[in-house]
Order: C-alpha cells, then sequence, then structure tokens
C-alpha cells in the first residue's frame, strides 16, 4: 500500500534551528524540497570538498565501504574540529596531504609506465639490429640506425650503392653496408655503417627521403648501441619490480587513508544534507519555519520527540494533502513482510502515483504463480527452494529480496510439479512411477493452454475492476467507462462462448448480445473509437497468457529430452554429462524465462490496465547510514 | 501431399514466420535499449517490459499452430 502523506509545517526557535534540524536529519521522517542557491558560499564548499573526495578514493582505489563502521565514522568526527569552518579547513588541510602524496606515486607509476614503452621499443629495435651491430663493431665501422619508410630504405639503398660504383677505376672505394627490418607495428629501420668520406652524403640522402636518425632513449645516449642495448635490457628487467613497489606504495595509502577519507564522505554528506534541509527553511527574526511531507504513522513519533528535546521552542501542524494547493505528493511503499520483496518490480519502473493502486500485494500472489507454473517441476522446484534460501541469507537487500521471491517460486514449482508429474521431466515417472495429479502437460496440450487462457482471463478482469474503481475513485469518468465496457466486453466474448460450446438455444444469445450493446456504449462513451480498439486490446492480451503453457511445454520437453540422453548412452558418464548439462540449461532458461515473462504479464497485461507512475518518490533528510556506506550508489 | 503433412507445414509456419518477425523486433529493440540502458540504467524496466512485447506474435503463432494440430 502507498503510505498516507501529511502536509507538514514545522516552526521553532531561530536560537535552536540547527539542534531541531539534526534531530529532525536524526528522525530520518522530514520530506523537503532544498533551494538551489549557488550564492551560499559554505555549501558549495562542502559539495566541492565531498567531490574531492570521492575522486581521492577513486584515485586510490578503495573499496572497503562495507568495512566502514558507525562506531568508526563517531570517531572520525570526534577528532575532527567541532565548528564546521573549521572542520572543513582541516579536512583540505588532509585532502592536500594525501593528494600530494598520492601525486607523487602516481607520476612516479605514470614516469616508469613511460619509461618502459620507450624501453621495450628501443630494446625491440636494437635486437632487430644486434647481429649486424655485433659484426659491425668488429670491422669498426661508423654505423647508424634511420628510420623512414620502407620504399626509402630501398631508394637510399640503391642510390648510394650506384654513386659508389660509377666511382672511377683505382678509386678506393668506400665501404657500404646496411641492413632494414620492420618492426611488427610496420615502422621500418635502416641500419648502416659507412665509411667517414660518405657518411654526410649518405645523411643528406635519408633526410631527402623524409627519415629521420633513430636515437637510443635519454639515459643511455652516450653509450655505444651494443652496450646500451645490454643496459637497456637490465634495466627493463627491474622495472617490474619496481612497478610492485610503487603499486604496493599506492596500497599502502590506500589502507592508510582509504577508510578515513570514507568516513570524512558520509560527514561531509551529513553536513551537505542538513545545509540543505537549511536551505528549505524559511526564517524571520525570531523564527524559523520549514514546511515538507511526513507520513501520516510518523507523524505523532516525530512531534512527541521534538516535543521532549524542545518543548515549546518548536510547534508542529499538519494537514491531508491538497494537491491543488501542494503540488506533487511524494510516494512511499509500504507492505507487510510478505509482500515488501515484490516491491522490486515497481522500482524497476517507478513508484506510482500517490493516489494511485500499490499492485505489489497483487504481484506477490500472481507473479510466484505464474512462473511456479511454467516451471512446474518438482526437481527444479527443490533446486530454487536451495538457491532462493541461499539468497535470503545474503546481506545485500536486492539479493535478500531476490531470494524471497524465488523461495515464493519454488514452492509453486513444486506444487505444479505434483500436478503435472514431472520430477525432473519424465525421471519421476521412470524411478518413482510418479502419476501427475492433473495432466501430463508434455502429451496434453490443450488443457494446459486453456487453463492459462482462463488464469490470463481472471488477471486481465482484475486488473480492469481495479482501473475501474480507481477511474471512479479519481472521478476520471473516460477512464472508468473504458474499463467497464472493456469489462462487459470480455463477459459477452464469454457468455457467447458458453452459449456455443453447451449448445444451448439461441434465445441464449440475448445476454451476450446485450452486454456486447452496453461494452460499446461504454467504450464509446469512454474514450470514443480508440476505447474498442482498448477493449480488443484487452481479448489479445488474455491470449498473451497462452506463454504459461508454451514456456512451461517447452520445459517440459526439454527435461524429457535430458532423460533420452542417459536412454542413448546408457548409465555411462557422457550420457549423466549430457543428461545434467541439458537439465542445468533448462534450469536456467525456467529460471530466467519464467520470471521474465511472469515479469511482462504483470507489467503489460494487469498493471497496463491501472499503473499509474508518479514523478515524486519520498526522500526524506535521513542518516540512512547502510544505504549512504555502500560504493555503488556512492560512485554512481 | 498428405493432409497431415500439409497441415504439420502449415503449423510450422504459423510458428517460424512470426519467430522471424520476433526476432527482428527484439534485436532492434535490444540494440536501442542497450544503448539507452548505457546512457540511463533506470531505465532498465521499462527496456525488458519492451523488449518482451513482440514475444505475443509467436505466442498467437503457437496458439494457431496448436488449433492446427488438435483441428479445432
Amino acid at each position: 500500500m502507498i503510505r498516507r502523506m501529511a502536509r507538514t509545517v514545522l516552526w521553532g526557535v531561530v536560537a535552536k534551528k540547527h539542534a531541531i534540524l539534526e534531530r529532525l536529519y536524526e528522525l530520518g521522517v522530514f520530506h523537503a524540497t532544498p533551494k538551489e542557491d549557488p550564492s551560499n558560499v559554505f555549501l558549495e564548499r562542502v559539495r566541492h570538498l565531498r567531490t574531492r573526495v570521492l575522486h581521492l578514493l577513486e584515485a586510490l582505489r578503495w573499496d572497503g565501504w562495507k568495512s566502514l563502521t558507525e562506531a568508526f565514522v563517531e570517531n572520525v568526527r570526534y577528532n575532527l574540529a567541532r565548528e564546521p569552518r573549521q572542520m572543513l579547513d582541516e579536512i583540505e588541510r588532509s585532502l592536500e596531504r594525501i593528494d600530494f602524496r598520492l601525486n607523487r606515486v602516481r607520476e612516479n607509476m605514470r614516469g616508469l609506465e613511460d619509461d618502459f614503452q620507450a624501453l621495450r621499443r628501443a630494446n625491440a629495435i636494437l635486437s632487430y639490429a644486434r647481429t649486424f651491430l655485433e659484426r659491425e663493431h668488429l670491422v669498426r665501422g661508423e654505423v647508424a640506425i634511420w628510420s623512414l619508410e620502407r620504399e626509402g630504405c630501398h631508394r637510399v639503398v640503391s642510390r648510394i650503392n650506384g654513386e659508389i660504383a660509377l666511382l672511377p677505376r683505382g678509386h678506393e672505394r668506400p665501404s657500404f653496408r646496411h641492413h632494414v627490418f620492420e618492426l611488427k607495428e610496420g615502422t621500418s629501420f635502416l641500419v648502416t655503417s659507412a665509411s667517414p668520406e660518405i657518411v654526410n652524403r649518405l645523411e643528406t640522402e635519408i633526410l631527402e627521403n623524409r627519415g629521420t636518425r633513430w636515437t637510443l632513449p635519454q639515459a643511455f645516449t652516450e653509450l655505444p648501441l651494443l652496450e646500451a642495448a645490454a643496459e637497456i635490457k637490465r634495466y627493463l628487467r627491474g622495472i617490474p619490480a619496481q612497478m610492485r613497489e610503487y603499486r604496493n606504495e599506492l596500497l599502502n595509502l590506500s589502507s592508510q587513508w582509504g577508510i578515513n577519507l570514507a568516513a570524512v564522505y558520509v560527514l561531509l554528506n551529513e553536513r551537505l544534507e542538513l545545509l540543505l534541509m537549511e536551505t528549505a527553511t524559511t526564517e524571520n527574526a525570531d523564527y524559523f519555519s520549514l514546511e515538507g511531507w511526513v507520513p501520516e504513522d510518523s507523524l505523532e513519533h516525530t512531534l512527541t520527540i521534538l516535543k521532549e528535546d524542545f518543548g515549546d521552542s518548536v510547534l508542529m501542524r499538519w494537514r491531508s494533502p491538497d494537491t491543488s494547493k501542494d503540488g506533487v505528493v511524494p510516494t512511499a511503499l509500504r507492505n507487510r513482510p510478505l509482500f515488501k520483496p515484490f516491491e522490486l518490480f515497481l522500482k524497476l519502473l517507478r513508484l506510482p502515483h500517490y493516489n494511485a493502486y500499490d499492485p505489489s500485494p497483487m504481484i506477490g500472489i500472481f507473479f510466484p504463480f505464474f512462473a511456479g507454473c511454467m516451471v512446474g517441476d518438482v526437481g527444479y522446484g527443490i533446486l530454487m527452494l536451495w538457491l532462493g534460501w541461499h539468497l535470503k541469507q545474503k546481506k545485500s537487500e536486492l539479493l535478500h529480496d531476490i531470494g524471497i521471491i524465488i523461495l515464493f517460486i519454488s514452492f509453486w514449482s513444486i506444487f505444479w510439479g505434483l500436478m503435472y508429474g514431472e520430477i525432473f521431466g519424465d525421471l519421476g515417472h521412470r524411478l518413482l512411477h510418479m502419476k501427475p495429479l492433473w495432466v501430463d502437460r508434455a502429451h496434453a496440450v490443450p488443457p494446459v493452454m486453456f487453463f492459462s487462457i482462463a488464469l490470463g482471463g481472471a488477471h486481465v478482469v482484475l486488473g480492469l475492476l481495479i482501473g475501474m474503481i480507481q477511474g471512479i475513485k479519481r472521478k476520471k469518468h473516460h477512464l472508468w467507462m473504458e474499463r467497464a465496457g472493456s469489462l462487459l466486453f470480455i463477459f459477452a466474448l464469454i457468455g457467447g462462448l458458453v452459449v456455443l460450446r453447451t449448445g444451448l438455444p439461441p434465445k441464449f444469445f440475448t445476454a451476450p448480445v446485450l452486454l456486447l450493446v452496453f461494452a460499446l456504449i461504454f467504450m464509446i462513451w469512454g474514450n470514443g473509437v480508440g476505447g474498442i480498439a482498448e477493449s480488443l486490446g484487452a481479448v489479445g492480451n488474455i491470449i498473451s497468457y497462452v506463454r504459461i503453457a508454451a514456456i512451461g511445454l517447452s520445459s517440459a520437453i526439454l527435461a524429457m529430452v535430458a532423460g533420452t540422453f542417459v536412454d542413448t548412452f546408457g548409465v555411462s558418464v557422457l550420457g549423466l554429462f549430457m543428461a545434467l548439462a541439458i537439465h542445468l540449461l533448462n534450469f536456467v532458461l525456467a529460471l530466467g524465462g519464467s520470471s521474465l515473462h511472469s515479469a511482462r504479464l504483470h507489467y503489460v497485461e494487469f498493471m497496463g490496465k491501472f499503473y499509474e507512475t508518479g514523478t515524486l518518490e519520498y526522500k526524506p533528510f535521513a542518516k540512512g547510514v547502510r544505504g549512504r556506506y555502500r560504493s555503488e550508489e556512492v560512485f554512481s | 501431399m498428405t493432409d497431415k503433412a500439409i497441415i504439420a507445414l502449415a503449423a510450422a509456419i504459423a510458428v517460424a514466420v512470426p519467430a522471424l518477425a520476433t526476432a527482428y523486433a527484439q534485436a532492434r529493440i535490444g540494440s536501442a535499449g542497450a544503448e539507452t540502458v548505457a546512457e540511463k540504467p533506470e531505465t532498465a524496466g521499462t527496456i525488458i517490459v519492451l523488449e518482451a512485447i513482440p514475444e505475443t506474435m509467436v505466442i498467437l503463432g503457437f496458439v494457431v499452430a496448436i488449433m492446427l494440430i488438435m483441428g479445432m
């Protein structure tokens, strides 16, 4: 159900404003809309610091939110200055210190990474050139490495060789030897060894071909190429250890500062929310007022606490919401523990409008029923029971809720498994001679199909009824008339089918025809021609429930297929492995498919008849310790 | 071709054609949905619903196929 809200105004003495707001914040029931004020320097400073803390936590790669306890936060609060501005100064100074140390480590890591890349490339180049360099080292020629395009290499070599060949006979010919290679990345290199008299000519030719001289990385420029190659190799071997050292330093910083920063984040967040709460207040000379929403069931408790703490310094008045004056009323859901997990389906869309109907209990009844009907296998039901129980024990609220939903599905799966006589497909029949209590769905499709349609009819009629009641309550004539028209149309169709199938005399058609006439009147009155289309859509919606039978049938047949592998291969390793693999696949498909299709039947066929999404969710100023500490919320 | 074979072929077509159409529609909705969820994760619920909508075509095809096979 949707919690009733009260429009609440709180007046308080200005001198006790901070104390009153802090108490309200601790109570966590007051929903108010803060006013954006960019000129509020203090608030902007807190916001900026909070962002900075988050960035630092991200840079430190700290993700230990689960280890952060309320006691630790209180301890950090105790150690910080009481006066807010002093506290911010203190935090800012600490952040600067951490920033400095962190930047130093990160710069070192970046530098090492750059060195590593440059040296790895130099090592590759020198490895390709090594044999040539060693040979030339013995000859003692003037050796250089050039980077230029492959075609350029060949042009330079043929030009220089050509020029040497053209020298007159008897003239001492200069020496020129070369080696061309290409790195994996596609860059070509030319290694040359030339006599001093042609070195300049060679350089000019290479430059003309858009080549450049390759030089060793900075720290090695003084060394000869071969020595540099050995030195670079040695240096490269040492880099991983150095990188590990920097990583350990980062890890130490993270473990030293991470949790403290997280606590500071929580405190800043608290401060920010209090400041935002302050912006929602209106202040006069002696008193301030705060206007907002408090759930009706929390009013008395809130007032009692405030009166106990502040006596006559605080005054609280409330009234029922009036949408014409108050605008949008925030929505909050409150359901019995049994149905609470099913609120998840509404959160996946958006919470309903304040005056709308909360279908969580209905989803809680029908969702597991439909999903269980699709799965319909005692064996799979027991596996789901185990999975649901396991998830239910999890601390995460989401996993806990999913666990409870799976538990509900498992009960109905076992029930329908007995009805269809299925334990891991036909294994129950093979081993225990199990008989279906109702029907063997793998061999008799129509009964399950008609049952699904009947189920769909009941579900859609329920949705239409809720829609009609909502329309009447909210005085939306077109809505309730259209829904009433659709209902009458469905009843007329059912009536007509009953007369046809049972072979009743034609006079019995009068009632369905009359219903059809009334249906048409309501539909056209309610929503014109669009109303007729809507009603036809409702019939389509009912047929859509055949998926319960269709998916169930495919699941049952797949489970039987798993059994046939044992027939084919015998009780062998291969046969059992194939059977288990098919069952595992079928189990995953059954759980995923049944949940998805059951959800779809609710979202489209059922809730489409009445569900109205709201625009404002009830979000009081509150401490919310657990939720606030979760990393996914913090970093989102 | 025997009557039984024609009915079987008709039932197969009744499921196959909507299945292809559904697959095409779901592929288009799915790719657009993935982009939407990447930009706005809060739309995940709506996208799941939209993704499941075209499946009604196959369900209707299945009903027709069953009606053909059962001779209804």
